[in-house]
């Protein structure tokens, strides 16, 4: 699914003193099988955007479309989008509900209309993508530890088989290991799927370890979009946000070496201009 | 949605009327309240709305944001005074099917309106002159002269104020899991009652497993900061009278007899003019 | 400005603002599992557990969730008591109820998430709450809290609602109201975990202000290693028990053991790593670009030995 966002602009509490812009013209292409990391400090409307682009949010002027089709205001088409674009919200584990995990997780395809049977199906699916064992189905949500209620939100996600996936800062309070599991999950999922994810971070390492593009929001406008890459060639215009550049290639800038921004390539420039001559 | 909600609507200026000891206030709200059911006459309500022009004139809140404070009790305003319109008995001047009019009934339909203005008027001076905390605590004080018979006012001023803290909180968390159930397809408008009811067990169920886990951590944390109940503690700002506080307190006085004494004068007057 | 923090940590000794915990071990009653750590019946959630800590140091816990950290900084104020070995704050034993206000008013804890441990709708209100608690008199309440939030940066503030504040400014208020109680010690539980990297940065460099000026021991629990990085002390918790513990240096160098406890290495170390397996000379005691940069440039600060031109 590709989406398009033309001059999206969204106000809260239009016409009143409480009145604030959290979105200002945004204009934006999302293309099939993106892995996307959305930055930017706090305020900056990411949250909003993500609200936008899952039709939980109508905006104040613009228009946003799914594969070339305005949608209405409509509760209907809007439901009906949000089935086909996943959203991940913070903190997922605040959502679970259900008696089972199982029967948590196949909440969201039952909502799409798909028979119990059906919706097991699909929720077993999910819960085996996220690499929960068999014998956490029958358990209650509440019983599982932190990092597998993550991965069982998000399950209840993915059970819905979303066009696109977007998560909201999906390791956020989880312990290193816990967030390498969630972080090395959505990868896999989009490389098997080719499906299109959005990653909300503040997480600069992350972003560049994971994404193929990065979009960055600053005061409610986009303030860069472009390849990671590209966009941590300007460190500058990063700190203007509020964002850091990755620690790696804030390592390799100091050596006077430019554009590597993951571990993997930091270690490969170093070697070739440190390595001793011998090796 | 639930954004923008608060407590209490504190109108924040200073004036003489916003300085005066919760204590005081409380007080005058009582006698305010009791001075409206003790009044039966329009003099007496003349009386009272110079008094409470006075006071607004006092507080520097303006005069169309307190009307504000009015918009929704209108209806049931109105719903009020036509019951009581044509509900009346005595001469009556106006009949149509069931409905009649009579004099004692527009008069008493006129009291009652201006007898629920004049409630919520007064009470909303309260709360614009004076933030949650400090009535919390002025509560606290007025009502730990029940000690002698157990009563917990510290208990229930320390539960009003973490109450006044938590709620926008849980009101803001009501909002972040409906839109996570939302982005589930949960759908919340169509069926009938039972329907809808059952589709709230999505967002309940999280919202209390959040509420426990709050109160779980709060608990903990004024553990931490050596809380242990009203016993031994003190305030950094304490309640104390100033002289404005003993001369409202004589004021209040003041205002209740004449009160009293309008109505019994204007008893007597009228009781006069009928022998 | 911060002449009562100075006058008060002069005013004692630094042996009486020493922690140890001896040989501790404790184990949730069953039924009432504390969150996160999910310790089934057999399992300890601390496990014959020895600190040292003395007055001023800059201590570090590392460990994943349920590793027992957090149940450890809870023996450290007496939120609970071991059922083996002791507490000692000083020479208060926690189990001894006689000193509870005293110990929990000297150990102060800052928790993890920051809209959970406000009380109050005031800014001031919530700093001021344990000197309530602990009967300070009204008079001189003011001064120590105005002084608290020049502490930690929050002057002006003092009407200020909690739900206008940033998660980090949310977080140095707790900060302020224990410092209003003039302790020997703050106790970070996980209190950066729900915070943006400004929340983060901000509450970071606020405690080791509060550690270097005035002395506070400041114990961070964690699993942000690079906050790990700079501190006098490091140990890593991993299922109850004392896996590692020594400076950064020494414990970052056994990468085996902290993947072993859930955690991973701050990424310089892992680049460091990295380095040595491709053959590259890079001594173990190397954890900060500093030293990394040093290290290659061949610029031997810190007395670090040129490998980078063999």
């Amino acid at each position: 699914m590709i989406i398009t966002l033309e001059d999206v602009n969204y106000i809260y509490n239009p016409g009143t003193v409480n009145a604030r812009q959290a979105l200002r013209d945004v204009t934006l292409t999302i293309r099939e099988g993106e892995f996307i990391a959305l930055a930017g400090s706090t305020g900056s409307g990411k949250s909003t955007l993500v609200q936008i682009l899952n039709g939980l949010k109508v905006p104040t002027s613009g228009t946003v479309s799914y594969d070339g089709c305005v949608i209405a205001n409509d509760r209907k088409e809007l439901q009906k989008i949000r089935c086909r674009i996943g959203v991940v919200f913070q903190y997922p584990e605040y959502q679970l509900f259900d008696e089972t995990v199982l029967k948590d997780v196949s909440y969201g395809p039952k909502n799409k209309g798909l028979s119990e049977q059906e919706a097991l199906e699909k929720a077993k699916i999910a819960l085996q993508q996220v690499g929960l064992p068999e014998e956490t189905y029958e358990k209650s949500p509440f019983d599982l530890s932190g990092g597998e209620k993550r991965r069982a939100a998000i399950a209840g996600i993915l059970a819905m088989e979303p066009e696109v996936l977007i998560l909201d800062e999906p390791t956020a309070g989880l312990d290193p290991l816990g967030k390498e599991e969630i972080l090395d999950l959505v990868r896999r999922y989009q490389e098997k799927n080719h499906s299109t994810v959005i990653m909300v971070t503040h997480n600069m390492d992350e972003a560049a370890e994971y994404a193929s593009r990065i979009i960055v929001m600053e005061n409610g406008a986009v303030l860069m979009d472009g390849e990671s890459h590209e966009v941590f060639s300007h460190p500058e215009k990063l700190r203007e946000a509020g964002l850091d550049i990755p620690q790696a290639e804030h390592l390799c800038l100091s050596l006077g070496l430019e554009g590597s921004i993951t571990i993997e390539e930091a270690v490969h420039v170093i070697c070739e201009r440190y390595a001793p001559v011998s090796q | 949605m639930f954004r923008n909600i608060t407590l209490g609507q504190y109108y924040p200026v200073d004036s003489v009327i916003h300085r005066l000891d919760p204590r005081v206030k409380l007080l005058g709200v009582v006698v305010y309240i009791a001075a409206l059911f003790i009044i039966n006459n329009i003099w007496g309500f003349v009386l009272l709305g110079g008094v409470l022009a006075v006071l607004i004139g006092l507080s520097h809140v303006p005069l169309g944001y307190m009307l504000k404070g009015l918009r929704p009790a209108l209806i049931l305003i109105i719903l009020a005074v036509i019951f009581n319109l044509f509900s009346g008995t005595g001469t009556i001047i106006w009949k149509w099917w069931i409905l009649t009019l009579t004099y004692s009934s527009i008069l008493r339909a006129a009291f009652f309106a201006l007898r629920l203005i004049c409630v919520i008027l007064g009470t909303g001076l309260l709360t614009y002159t004076t933030t949650p905390t400090t009535l919390t605590n002025g509560l606290e004080k007025v009502f730990s002269h029940l000690r002698f018979i157990r009563f917990p006012a510290h208990e229930i001023a320390m539960m009003m104020s973490i109450a006044l803290r938590f709620i926008p909180i849980l009101a803001e968390e009501v909002n972040k899991i409906t839109n996570a159930q939302l982005a589930r397809g949960a759908d919340f408008e169509t069926g009938g009652f039972i329907k809808k009811a059952k589709g709230m067990i999505p967002i309940l169920i999280p919202l209390f497993v959040s509420a426990f886990r709050r109160a779980a951590d709060l608990a903990t944390a004024m553990e931490a900061r050596c809380y242990h109940g009203g016993q031994g503690r003190t305030r950094l700002h304490p309640l104390t009278y100033q002289k404005r506080d003993k001369i409202a307190y004589l004021l209040i006085l003041l205002f209740l007899l004449a009160v009293i004494a309008l109505r019994l004068v204007m008893e007597r007057y009228l009781q006069a003019g009928r022998i | 400005m911060f002449s009562y923090l100075e006058s008060y940590s002069d005013g004692m000794n630094k042996e009486g603002r020493r922690i140890r915990t001896e040989t501790i071990s404790y184990s949730y009653p069953v039924e009432t599992e504390a969150e996160e750590e999910l310790i089934s019946a057999d399992l300890k959630a601390l496990d014959q557990v020895s600190l040292d800590v003395e007055a001023g140091q800059f201590i570090c816990i590392l460990g994943s969730n349920g590793s027992g950290k957090s149940t450890l900084a809870r023996h450290l104020n007496a939120l609970l008591v071991p059922d083996e070995g002791s507490v000692w704050i000083g020479d208060m034993d926690t189990r001894d109820d006689r000193y509870l206000w005293e110990i929990r008013a000297q150990v102060g804890m800052v928790f993890q998430n920051p809209d959970n441990q406000m009380v109050a709708s005031q800014i001031e209100e919530e700093v001021a709450f344990g000197l309530e608690n602990i009967g300070f008199p009204s008079a001189d309440m003011e001064q120590r809290v105005k002084e608290a939030l020049e502490s930690v940066g929050l002057s002006g503030l003092e009407k200020e609602n909690p739900a206008n504040l940033s998660g980090g400014q949310k977080q140095r208020t707790a900060v302020a109201g224990i410092l209003a109680m003039r302790p020997a010690c703050i106790v970070l539980d996980e209190s950066t975990a729900m915070l943006d990297p400004k929340g983060r940065r901000e509450i970071m460099n606020t405690v080791l202000e509060l550690n270097r000026k005035h002395g506070i021991t400041i114990i961070c629990i964690t699993h942000f290693m690079e906050e790990a990085v700079h501190a006098d002390r490091v140990f890593v918790m991993h299922k109850g028990k004392l896996l590692l513990s020594g400076t950064p240096e020494e414990v970052f160098c056994k990468s085996a053991e902290i993947r072993e406890a859930g955690l991973k290495l701050p990424v310089i170390c892992q680049i460091a790593e990295e380095l040595r397996r491709k053959g590259m000379k890079i001594p173990a005691s190397v954890i900060t670009e500093k030293q990394l940069i040093a290290c290659l440039t061949g610029v031997s600060e810190n007395g670090y030995p040129n490998t980078s031109d063999s």
